[in-house]
């Protein structure tokens, strides 16, 4: 096939049904930014309520009149706001851009294919992908609302739908864009690992793939090995729901007055099961964002990345750990006493190799020439937002310290900065550093800026201060933070910490503004812009279908950048080595 | 550092490591992306068993399978299948030494094991429910063992037929002469992937 | 794949499995402490599913990094799954003996 072949294709096959990884690429990173209008728009809503819980707001409640009545947020519509808010972050926003999105774009171009193994199934995961996120959306307009359980889904609520409002057709919605994201995601990773490991160029071992494939590669394997178990849970509860069956469903359950018939089942199997996808899932979602920070900081620092081969061994060590830790969720929840001291001193276990890579990432900056584009911004604070989330992880971790902070605001702050910052700042370098491939143009750094720094401050003030109302006592979920007398010490932190993300969520305008401009109105990319050494900037921006005129030879790791001493330098992975006499001399 | 040193021990011996351009496993990526999908599917019944596993050590009492189940059919069932698969050894074989005719024959045997052990699960299932098996209720002791037996049995039965189709369409294609060595040995895999699963479910099950 | 199996393998396998089979019926119902019975059903079990992955999956023919990734890969996280459940689940209230 040839680059002219594009031409003759038509408009669907070439930009809806298209099996080009990087177009699916692109498909998913947009999916991804219009469910995060929604998941951000959920958010906003339930910091108005936080922030004044008991101001009436007529305009809200012309505006959603499903979720307000007379002008107050109803409280069964507020854990409705709470559950969506998490599901469509983690699985439709986080997971579509860092894992789907960039990992369809990046793979292929890093490691020298033209395409993914089976571009078919690929594109087949993407528009499994996008029922699954219209259930989601519709979940909200069938009668009770949205599903309200939580996003962990934890029967009975999840199970009964007499339960709660949300329990009943929202939840049975939820269960089945859930199964279809999954299916998505199974058929990706799928392509993900056999891609890396079958399509490589020739040279391109393995220890020189850039540090991004590697954390795409572990967070596929990890997808592959820990999501069967919550399609195993899903099953069982939609069993629960429509079957009549008792797998998760004690005898004796109680709703409305009434004892129900369910026996012999445990909520608790529920709970490993859901958590025994839910831990690695974050894992699946952090790694590659800190893949990313080191591509952007060896590119914009210029040093090469430091301790390439320990980071990934750490990164492998990480995914090992990550599959036999997800006990630490469940301390409080009346687990074994000596289950619970395992999994605690497993969980702390997983911060030497966090420390390792949190490190390295710092210690590739020693004696850089930091070239402080957006990218980088995003990347380098993306360090802070590790190493504070990983500090709160301490305490979580820790079995006698959770019992307090468990459920509270403290875990809140906490998984927002390790699934929420470093994973939407990761999101936001890959953006600003590979925009230039994905539509040739030079995404506008001023506007990159301001992003950045409001989107910080606002995030870093209002996720720190949350570890503070959780140390004060405020529960997650809380619809009324006034409700109890004893936080009334720190419950006025609402206010400021609404204001800090109103801030960053009006910043996000501002990034949506200029990618939809700079993408139709930039200025025109070369080939390699950030002078780069990996091998996607060695075709064309943005890179042709089938990505190189001929395939690349790789014959070095992918960060030489000023080894040799040259102010700036760098060489490609595609140089080929001078003659052993010149590089001795 | 680490990466300016292998930079250059790489060099210096350019074959020391391994090269890329092919897998490491030095199969194909279809061979492969059906071993990885087996390896998600099976962790699918993994967590399935692992449920059964923990509701029933959780709970008080369990049903004799010998009163429950016809053992007799249960292991003319096991065996069906087991013969299943080795037919389907066979075709694999014969796809690898281009005898097409043979493979043809021996997939559409497999395909009708496969059928033989649905239609034995389903009279199972019609018995069973005739004597007040439900998903909610079971008339031998605690209601989660008829559920599990009828998710699980479910599941694996749904394996099975999606494995009939699978086979009917590769004997179709062989007959027409335009499967390949490898689309047989990939059908295979997922068959023989369906018997172990087999495997882990009648012990585990029926027996135990 | 560059050895290839002789078909009477297939055939020979297939006794075994079928002896196995049988054997473990036999066992269910013969008169020895539950223990040992237990034991030799699991290992009947595993022998079978590692006969059928070796010949008839043509593991045996395979890399040992296939075979490892993919038997490692899939026991491993299964092992984990099942056995940090079970002390949870004997600890429950309801458990019986």
């Amino acid at each position: 096939m040839s680059a002219e072949a594009v031409h003759a294709e038509s408009f669907i096959r070439r930009y809806l049904f298209s099996t080009d990884h990087k177009t699916i690429g692109k498909q998913y990173l947009l999916t991804a930014f219009f469910m995060g209008l929604f998941a951000v728009g959920w958010s906003i809503l339930i910091r108005i309520q936080l922030a004044w819980p008991h101001a009436n707001l007529p305009l809200l409640s012309r505006l959603f009149p499903g979720l307000y009545q007379d002008g107050v947020l109803l409280p069964e519509r507020y854990l409705s706001l709470v559950t969506m808010h998490g599901t469509v972050m983690v699985f439709f926003v986080i997971s579509f851009a860092l894992v789907s999105g960039f990992g369809n774009f990046i793979i292929p171009l890093h490691i020298g294919a033209r395409d993914m193994a089976y571009p078919v199934l690929n594109m087949l995961s993407y528009w499994t992908a996008v029922p699954a996120c219209i259930l989601m959306i519709a979940s909200f307009f069938v009668p009770d609302g949205a599903a309200a359980a939580g996003w962990t889904a934890y029967p009975p609520l999840s199970a009964l739908p007499q339960a709660v409002p949300g329990s009943g057709w929202g939840q049975t919605l939820w269960l089945l864009g859930m199964a279809l994201f999954i299916a998505s995601f199974t058929m990706g990773s799928l392509n993900f690992v056999t891609t890396i490991l079958n399509l490589r160029t020739k040279g391109m071992s393995m220890f020189r793939m850039p540090l991004t494939v590697w954390t795409l590669f572990i967070s596929s394997v990890l997808g592959i090995l820990a999501f069967p178990a919550l399609t195993a849970a899903a099953i069982m509860l939609l069993l629960d729901r429509h079957g009549g069956t008792s797998f998760f469903l004690p005898s004796g359950l109680v709703v409305g007055g009434q004892v129900l018939e369910h026996s012999g089942g445990t909520p608790l199997l529920f709970q490993h099961l859901f958590w025994f996808l839910g831990h690695p899932e974050v894992y699946i979602l952090v790694l590659p964002a800190i893949g990313i920070a080191f591509d952007v900081v060896a590119v914009f620092g210029r040093r090469p990345v430091f301790g390439y081969r320990t980071s990934i061994w750490a990164l492998l060590v990480i995914g090992v750990l990550s599959m036999i830790v997800w006990g630490h969720h469940m301390f409080t929840s009346g687990m074994n006493p000596y289950l619970g001291e395992y999994f605690s001193v497993a969980t702390v276990a997983i911060t030497v190799p966090f420390a390792v890579l949190g490190m390295n990432l710092i210690a590739s900056l020693w004696r850089a020439e930091i070239r402080l584009h957006p990218a980088m911004l995003f990347a380098l604070a993306m360090i802070a937002a590790i190493g504070l989330g990983g500090l709160g992880g301490l305490w979580l971790g820790t079995a006698s310290s959770d019992m307090y902070l468990h459920d509270s605001y403290f875990v809140v702050g906490h998984f927002h900065f390790m699934i929420g910052v470093v994973t939407a700042f990761g999101i936001f370098a890959g953006t600003y550093y590979w925009f230039p491939k994905m539509f040739g143009r030079m995404i506008d750094q001023r506007l990159g800026k301001i992003h950045f720094w409001a989107t910080s401050v606002g995030v870093f003030f209002a996720f720190i201060a949350m570890h503070f109302l959780g140390l004060g006592g405020v529960l997650r979920r809380t619809y009324d933070p006034t409700a109890y007398e004893y936080t009334a010490s720190v419950t006025w932190l609402n206010l400021p910490i609404s204001i800090a993300l109103f801030l960053a969520a009006a910043a996000q305008v501002v990034f949506l503004v200029n990618f939809f401009w700079s993408m139709f109105r930039g200025q025109k990319a070369e080939a390699n812009p950030w002078e780069a050494a990996t091998l996607e900037w060695t075709t064309p921006s943005p890179a042709p279908h089938l990505n190189w005129r001929e395939l690349p030879s790789v014959f070095r790791g992918p960060y030489e950048y000023r080894t040799d001493g040259r102010a700036a330098g760098y060489r490609s992975q595609v140089v080929p080595d001078e003659p052993p006499a010149e590089v001795r001399a | 550092m680490t990466t300016v040193a292998m930079g250059s021990s790489e060099t210096a011996a350019p074959v020391a490591h391994w090269q890329g351009g092919v897998s490491p496993f030095a199969v194909s990526w279809q061979k492969l992306m059906m071993w990885i999908f087996l390896v998600t599917d099976a962790l699918l019944f993994a967590g399935f068993l692992a449920s059964y596993g923990f509701v029933r050590l959780a709970s008080p009492a369990w049903p004799e399978q010998n009163e429950v189940f016809p053992m007799l059919k249960i292991a003319a069932m096991t065996f069906v299948l087991i013969t299943s698969s080795a037919t389907m050894a066979t075709a694999v074989g014969a796809a690898h030494r281009r005898d097409l005719k043979r493979a043809m024959v021996f997939v559409a045997l497999t395909a009708l094991g496969g059928l033989l052990f649905l239609l034995a699960q389903a009279t199972e299932w019609a018995t069973l429910i005739a004597e007040g098996a439900r998903l909610t209720h079971n008339p031998w002791g605690p209601a989660p063992f008829a559920a599990f037996f009828f998710m699980i049995t479910g599941f694996h039965g749904s394996h099975v037929l999606i494995g009939v189709i699978l086979l009917t369409v590769v004997a179709l294609r062989l007959w027409r002469g335009r499967a390949t060595g490898m689309g047989v040995e990939v059908a295979g895999l997922y068959w023989h992937f369906v018997d172990v699963v087999w495997c882990f479910i009648f012990p585990l099950f029926y027996l135990l | 794949m560059e050895r290839i199996t002789p078909y009477r393998t297939y055939w020979l396998v297939w006794i075994v499995l079928l002896a196995l089979t049988l054997s473990m019926i036999v066992a269910e119902g013969a008169p020895l402490a539950r223990g040992l019975v237990v034991s030799f059903i699991l290992l009947a079990m595993l022998l079978k599913v590692t006969m059928i992955g070796a010949w008839y999956m043509h593991l045996r023919l395979e890399r040992a990094a296939l075979i490892l990734s993919v038997v490692l890969a899939t026991f491993v996280t299964a092992a984990a799954l099942f056995f940090l459940l079970v002390p949870e689940a004997i600890s429950l209230p309801q458990a019986g003996p």
